[in-house]
C-alpha cells in the first residue's frame, strides 16, 4: 500500500455500540471465530480488530474520554497476509488483555503481505471483557481477495 | 500440504466394537486412528472436524501406535480436543505446541473432607461468598497481594507446586498427590518470553474464565469401595474440584512458539495438514526450547492450582470455624489434561521413551506404576473427570488397558456439543434466569460474569456419564465415585 490509510472508528463517540460492519461470528464447537469482509486490506485489518473486541464482549465500548487516547507504534513482519493478520490480532489482544488498552483505529504507513507499520490509537478500557481469548489460532486461517473484496476467517481459542 | 490432497475427502471409518472406531491408515496417515465412542457420539461427530483432526495428527512424523480420540472428543484447532498421540524421538518424532494447547497443563484437582453435606448446606451461601472473595475469578482476574517479583516468578517456573508449599500454601504431603509431584523437570524459564511473564505475573492463584471453575460438592455415589476408600472418599462427604491452568503465561508461551514452530516445520521439511499442527523434531533446538518453556508454564499451572487450593481451604476454615486440617481437607489428586510428557511405553514389544501429547486427555496410569505414590499403588492413578456445571463429575482410576492401548490416557471431561454462541443465544431466547434455575436445584452459583454461565449451560455439553461409561466399558478407566455439585464459582 503506497499511501497512508487511516481507519476511522465506525461510530461517533456516544453512539450505542453495535457489531462492527463486515464482521460475522462463526460457529465453532469449542471456540469462536469471525469472518470479516472489507473493501481493502487496511479496512480488513481494522474490522478484524473490532471483531476481536466484539468476541471479547463485555465493555466492548471501551471509551475512556477522547483525551485519554494514545498512540502506539506497531511493526510486524510475516510471511503472508494471513499470518500477518493473525499477528496483528495478537497485538490487539495483548493490548486489551494485558495493558487494558482498547483498540480504536489505526493508521497504516505500510501494509503488505510481508509486514505492516501502524500507528494504533487506543483508549483505556473500561472493566474486564466477558470472555477470555487464549490465542489467535492458525486453524482454518484464511485471507483472500475476490473481485475487489477482501475476506478473512480467524478462529480464536477461548 | 493441503488437507484435501493429504487425506481422502471422505475418510474411511470402521466400527471395531461398541466403544471403538478405527480410522485405517489412508492418504498421508503414518498410523491408524482410533476413536473411543458409542454409536450416538459417533453420529454426533459426523458433521464435525474432529475425526479429520485425528487423521491429520496421524500424518505427523514419528508418530507411533495410533492417533487416539477419547469419547469427549470435539473439534479443536490442530489436534482435536480429546486427542492423544505419542512420538518417538528416534524415529524423527515431533513436538507440537498445538498438540498441547494454549492452556498448558490445564488440569483438575480434588480436595476431600470429613464434612458431611448436611453440615455444609446451611453455610453454603456464606461459604461460596467467601470462596468468591478469596479466589479471583473471571477474565483478567488477578491478585493484588500475590504479584510476583522476577525472582519469585522464576522460582514458580522452576519448582511448580513446591514453590507454594514452601510459602506455607499447602503441605509437603500435597506434592505426593499431584501428577509428576507438581513439577515437570527440564523447565527453562529463560525461554519464557517477557510478554508471557507480563501476562501471568499477577495471575497466580486465579481461576480465569471459560470452562474453569471451583466447585464445592459431595460424594453422591461410590462404585468401587476399595478404591474410594484409598482415595479418602465416602458417600455424603464434601469435596472441592478446582479446574484451571497456566493462565495468560501459558497462553503466551503457546503463541510465541507456534510462530517458531511454523518456521521450523518448513525448515525441517515437515508437511503440515493444518498450520496449527506446527511442530519441530523433538531432538531439534526448536523442539528442545519449546519443551523447556512448556515445562516452565506447566509448573506455573501446578503452582496456580496449589495456591487456589490453599485459598479455598482457608475460606472453608474461616466460614466453618475450624482449621482445614481439622476439616480433613486433604488433597486427593491433581491431574493435568493439556501437556506433552516423556514417558516409557511398550511399542511392538519394546520399551521406548516417547513424548506423549495429551490435548484434552488425562493421564491414567495403572496400579503398580512406579510413578504412583504408595497410597495409590494398588488402585491406580486417580483420574478426575468434571462434567458440566450442574450435573455431576466422576472420579476414576487408571487401568492396565489404558496403559497398553492409549499410552496410559483416558478422557478429560464432558466435551462440548454446542458452540458458546449458540448456548448463549438459547438462554437469551428462552429468557432463562440461570441464577434462579440453579438455586431451585440447590446449587449456589457465583460468577464474575453470568454471560460465561450462559455459555456453560449443561445442555452445551455431552452428558459426562455417557463419556465415562464408554471409557469404563472400553477398560481405559474404571469408575470409582460420582460427585454432585453444591456450589460453583465460575469466571
Amino acid at each position: 500500500m503506497d499511501d497512508a490509510h487511516v481507519q476511522q472508528p465506525d461510530r461517533a463517540p456516544g453512539e450505542v455500540w453495535s457489531p462492527p460492519e463486515g464482521v460475522q461470528e462463526l460457529e465453532h464447537t469449542a471456540d469462536v471465530g469471525i469472518e470479516v469482509r472489507a473493501p481493502d486490506l487496511s479496512a480488513l485489518f481494522h474490522r478484524a480488530a473490532l471483531g476481536l473486541l466484539q468476541v471479547l464482549g463485555g465493555e466492548v465500548e471501551p471509551a475512556g474520554p477522547l483525551d485519554s487516547e494514545r498512540t502506539i507504534e506497531v511493526s510486524l513482519d510475516a510471511g503472508g497476509t494471513d499470518l500477518l493478520l493473525s499477528r496483528w490480532l495478537r497485538e490487539i489482544l495483548f493490548l486489551r488483555e494485558t495493558e487494558a488498552l482498547a483498540y480504536r483505529r489505526a493508521e497504516f504507513s505500510r501494509l503488505t503481505s510481508d509486514g505492516l507499520d501502524a500507528r494504533v490509537v487506543v483508549r483505556p478500557a473500561k472493566g474486564n471483557p466477558e470472555r477470555e481469548i487464549k490465542g489467535v489460532t492458525y486453524h482454518g486461517l484464511a485471507v483472500e481477495e475476490d473481485e475487489g473484496e477482501w475476506r478473512a476467517r480467524i478462529i480464536f481459542d477461548l | 500440504m493441503d488437507t484435501d490432497t493429504a487425506l481422502p475427502r471422505k475418510l474411511e471409518v470402521v466400527q471395531v466394537d461398541a466403544s471403538r472406531w478405527l480410522i485405517p491408515r489412508q492418504g498421508a496417515m503414518r498410523v491408524d486412528g482410533l476413536i473411543f465412542a458409542d454409536q450416538r457420539m459417533m453420529s454426533d461427530l459426523r458433521g464435525d472436524e474432529a475425526i479429520r483432526q485425528v487423521a491429520n495428527v496421524a500424518c505427523l512424523p514419528g508418530i507411533v501406535g495410533r492417533s487416539i480420540g477419547m469419547p469427549d472428543i470435539h473439534w479443536g484447532y490442530g489436534f482435536a480436543i480429546g486427542g492423544v498421540a505419542a512420538f518417538d524421538p528416534e524415529a524423527g518424532g515431533v513436538i507440537s505446541p498445538g498438540g498441547v494447547g494454549y492452556d498448558i497443563n490445564c488440569g483438575v484437582r480434588l480436595l476431600r473432607s470429613d464434612l458431611r453435606e448436611s453440615e455444609v448446606r446451611p453455610q453454603l451461601k456464606r461459604l461460596m461468598d467467601q470462596v468468591m472473595r478469596d479466589v479471583p475469578a473471571g477474565v483478567g482476574s488477578h491478585h493484588t497481594r500475590l504479584r510476583l517479583s522476577d525472582g519469585e516468578l522464576e522460582a514458580v517456573l522452576m519448582r511448580g507446586a513446591a514453590w507454594a508449599v514452601d510459602r506455607h500454601m499447602g503441605v509437603a504431603e500435597d506434592l505426593d498427590h499431584i501428577e509428576s509431584g507438581g513439577c515437570l523437570p527440564g523447565a527453562v524459564p529463560g525461554d519464557v518470553s517477557a510478554r508471557a511473564r507480563q501476562r501471568g505475573r499477577d495471575q497466580l492463584g486465579t481461576v480465569g474464565s471459560g470452562n474453569h471453575f471451583i466447585e464445592v460438592g459431595f460424594v453422591g455415589e461410590v462404585f468401587d469401595e476399595r478404591a474410594a476408600s484409598a482415595l479418602g472418599l465416602r458417600v455424603g462427604t464434601v469435596t472441592v474440584l478446582i479446574h484451571s491452568g497456566s493462565r495468560g503465561l501459558g497462553h503466551q508461551v503457546c503463541t510465541d512458539f507456534l510462530d517458531l514452530m511454523l518456521d521450523a516445520a518448513s525448515r525441517y521439511g515437515i508437511d503440515l495438514p493444518d498450520r496449527q499442527l506446527a511442530c519441530a523434531p523433538l531432538t531439534s533446538p526448536e523442539g528442545e526450547r519449546y519443551l523447556g518453556a512448556m515445562a516452565a508454564a506447566a509448573n506455573f499451572a501446578f503452582a496456580n492450582r496449589q495456591v487456589m487450593a490453599h485459598l479455598t481451604r482457608e475460606a472453608f476454615a474461616r466460614v466453618l470455624g475450624r482449621s482445614w486440617e481439622e476439616l480433613g481437607m486433604g488433597l486427593v489428586y491433581d491431574v493435568a489434561h493439556n501437556n506433552a510428557k516423556w514417558e516409557v511405553h511398550s511399542v511392538g514389544g519394546m520399551d521406548r521413551r516417547l513424548c506423549v501429547h495429551r490435548k484434552g486427555a488425562t493421564r491414567a496410569f495403572p496400579p503398580g506404576h512406579p510413578e504412583l505414590p504408595d497410597v495409590f499403588r494398588d488402585v491406580g492413578q486417580p483420574v478426575l473427570i468434571p462434567g458440566d456445571m450442574g450435573r455431576y463429575s466422576y472420579v476414576l482410576v487408571g487401568t492396565e488397558a489404558a496403559y497398553t492401548e492409549t499410552f496410559g490416557s483416558t478422557c478429560h471431561g464432558a466435551g462440548r456439543l454446542m458452540s458458546r454462541t449458540k448456548a448463549k443465544k438459547s438462554v437469551q431466547r428462552a429468557g432463562r434466569d440461570l441464577r434462579r434455575e440453579f438455586g431451585e436445584r440447590g446449587i449456589e452459583v457465583r460468577a464474575a460474569s453470568f454471560a460465561t454461565v450462559a455459555e456453560e449451560i449443561p445442555e452445551a455439553y455431552k452428558d459426562v456419564a455417557e463419556v465415562v461409561d464408554v471409557v469404563d466399558r472400553a477398560g481405559i478407566g474404571r469408575k470409582v465415585a460420582k460427585l454432585l455439585p453444591l456450589g460453583v464459582l465460575k469466571g
